[in-house]
């Protein structure tokens, strides 16, 4: 069990070793928050480095006013968003408001044909949400924060962190919907 | 394939969506992920390490320099010596030279002796 306030001192000191394990509890969390953002694995990698450079560099300013995993979400949220405005292949801030028509208006039948997984189908659309839905579903039901942990990571208030997650879980809903009739016909 | 009910479809929906939103994605960090970041912060802190202990000493210097410059004002204010007029007009040639001096050693180490090292270390193992 990684004790925060037991390690962060060590690690402050320059222990390594502790600041091992600390990247062995959060790797997890990182790499899903920086994927989920930038959708690419060969990226996520080296983005994911550059977060533990900073949480390492920037530990000292940690206060324990928050979770620790709350501030290394931040850091990686901020990181990966820099790196799509950085590397602009992501348009970030542009999305469309129409999303349901955008994202989802792929259903030729060869399309249909991947998607004979109902899972392997959903995950796809997850991966066609825009970067907003795709961060906070993924922090809500895959890391279990809280709406206020969302809200401090992302620092969109707490009435937007609710409406992206339920914009985003009606549109794969209403997409899984569709195909479930589709498959039952 | 038998036909669903509204709320049979429903509790479909809610199960496929939870099972597939809480299941992390099969891609994954690279197994060497810590071991590489490690090699990089040691990295880091080696150079920053270098570059402060290069600093401190070329600040060590310039203090040194500075209190022997006082200390033979004060000589020659009592033996009253050209020595100190001349070291004071070349004064910049002094400090430049010194710190010249360091700033060489140190971008010799990282040009030529790093390598030099890891070599030596390479082959002792």
């Amino acid at each position: 069990m990684f004790d925060e306030k037991e390690f962060i001192p060590k690690i402050l000191k320059g222990n390594l070793a502790a600041f091992d394990l600390l990247v062995k509890q959060y790797e997890r969390l990182v790499f899903h928050v920086c994927f989920k953002l930038l959708n690419n694995n060969d990226d996520v990698q080296d983005v994911c480095q550059e977060v533990f450079i900073k949480v390492f560099r920037n530990l000292k300013g940690f206060r324990y006013q928050s979770k620790l995993s709350t501030w290394i979400a931040k850091i990686a949220y901020l990181t990966a968003l820099n790196h799509i405005k950085k590397n602009k292949y992501d348009s970030f801030e542009s999305y469309p408001k129409d999303v349901a028509h955008d994202h989802f208006t792929r259903d030729d039948p060869e399309h249909q044909l991947i998607n004979k997984d109902v899972n392997r189908y959903l995950n796809e659309l997850i991966a066609k949400l825009p970067h907003q839905y795709r961060l906070v579903l993924t922090l809500f039901h895959l890391e279990e924060f809280s709406y206020q942990e969302i809200e401090e990571v992302t620092g969109w208030p707490e009435g937007t962190v609710k409406s992206y997650l339920f914009r985003g879980r009606k549109l794969l809903k209403e997409k899984l919907e569709i195909y479930l009739k589709a498959e039952i016909k | 394939m038998s036909k669903l009910t509204d709320q049979e479809l429903e509790k479909l929906l809610e199960d496929y969506l939870s099972t597939t939103l809480s299941t992390p994605p099969k891609e994954g960090l690279r197994i060497d992920f810590s071991n590489q970041l490690r090699r990089t912060l040691e990295k880091q802190l080696e150079q920053r390490n270098r570059l402060r202990f290069y600093v401190g000493w070329g600040l060590i210097l310039i203090l040194t320099m500075g209190a022997l410059f006082f200390c033979l004002i004060c000589i020659d204010a009592t033996y009253q010596t050209g020595m100190v007029a001349m070291i004071i007009i070349h004064k910049w040639v002094f400090l430049i030279g010194f710190l010249l001096f360091f700033l060489i050693q140190y971008l010799d180490y990282f040009s030529v002796k790093q390598q030099q090292f890891r070599k030596i270390q390479h082959q002792q193992k």
